[in-house]
């Protein structure tokens, strides 16, 4: 099991593929979301006017 | 594979798919990453690279994904470049900050893994040195559609950016054996067979498949995204017209 030997570079190593699929994850899901939200709000303004 | 240009020629039916597909991978991945993970961690360590051994569970899936998805760039590029498929365009748009993240985290975690067992962070040996090519032609690809506002023309450069470039994947894999190299040669997908022991083989697979997931359901979802984008601009466009 880990005994932190060479732990300077293998906790950077997982931290930093964690972030970034936090990152990813999360860039991913909001640019879904944000233009999901602007489509619906478009298109009830567009039967709204019609 | 016929259903796969199916869903290229028709963005209805993806969406329905991935709604429910989208989920279902990342679920998989997320239970893949911790089995892989638990075997990895319990696993013995190396008798050259000790504890070090723990970074290629994450090390070489991130290579094996950055080269991956250049592929499906590549192939998606093809399809928008050729048969002008709206969704095929999304999907490679999409893959690319995808590609670019997997890629940064080989060139990253390798250089972590190489300073102890090396003794340097960085080699411009020619297996290093065409993977950070391949990480600058996926920052190229999101550059090049950034700079260009006519949406179709974006489309058709980056998508011969990313055919052009993908002269480079036999160099990245290959590189290892046309040239002498400090990185080490293949050793799961060989000829005569991987050479590392099941005790590590296993958990570095599961691993693989893990990011193999997390890639298709992310995918997934950006495309999705790119899809409303699309639609959102068409409805303002009509909403501005009256």
């Amino acid at each position: 099991m880990f005994d932190f030997k060479y732990a300077e570079f293998i906790v950077p190593s997982f931290v930093i593929t964690a972030v970034v699929f936090a990152a990813m994850v999360g860039l991913s899901l909001s640019h879904a979301r944000r233009w999901r939200r602007r489509f619906e709000e478009l298109s009830r303004q567009g039967s709204e006017e019609a | 594979m016929s259903w796969a240009p199916a869903f290229l020629s028709n963005p209805e039916r993806f969406m329905a798919f991935s709604r429910w597909a989208a989920p279902m991978f990342g679920v998989i991945a997320v239970v893949l990453a911790v089995i892989g993970l638990w075997l990895g961690f319990t696993a013995p360590d190396d008798y050259q690279q000790g504890q070090t051994v723990r970074i290629m569970y994450i090390h070489v899936p991130a290579a094996w994904l950055s080269m991956f998805v250049y592929v499906c760039l590549a192939v998606a590029s093809f399809l928008s470049l050729i048969f002008r498929h709206v969704l095929a365009d999304c999907a490679a748009q999409a893959a690319a900050p995808l590609g670019a993240a997997f890629t940064f985290l080989a060139l990253v975690t390798g250089a972590l893994w190489g300073r102890p067992m090396w003794g340097a962070y960085w080699v411009w040996d020619a297996r290093l040195t065409s993977v950070l090519v391949l990480f600058l032609l996926y920052l190229a690809y999101i550059a090049l559609r950034a700079s260009l506002d006519d949406e179709a023309k974006a489309a058709r450069a980056a998508a011969i950016l990313a055919l052009v470039g993908a002269i480079n994947l036999p160099i990245v894999k290959f590189s290892v054996d046309w040239w002498n190299t400090l990185h080490q040669g293949a050793s799961v997908f060989r000829g005569d067979g991987p050479t590392l022991a099941p005790v590590f083989l296993w958990p570095l697979l599961i691993m693989g498949l893990a990011y193999m997931s997390a890639f298709g359901s992310l995918w997934l979802v950006r495309i999705r995204g790119e899809v409303w984008r699309r639609r959102a601009e068409a409805a303002a466009v009509r909403a501005a017209r009256g």
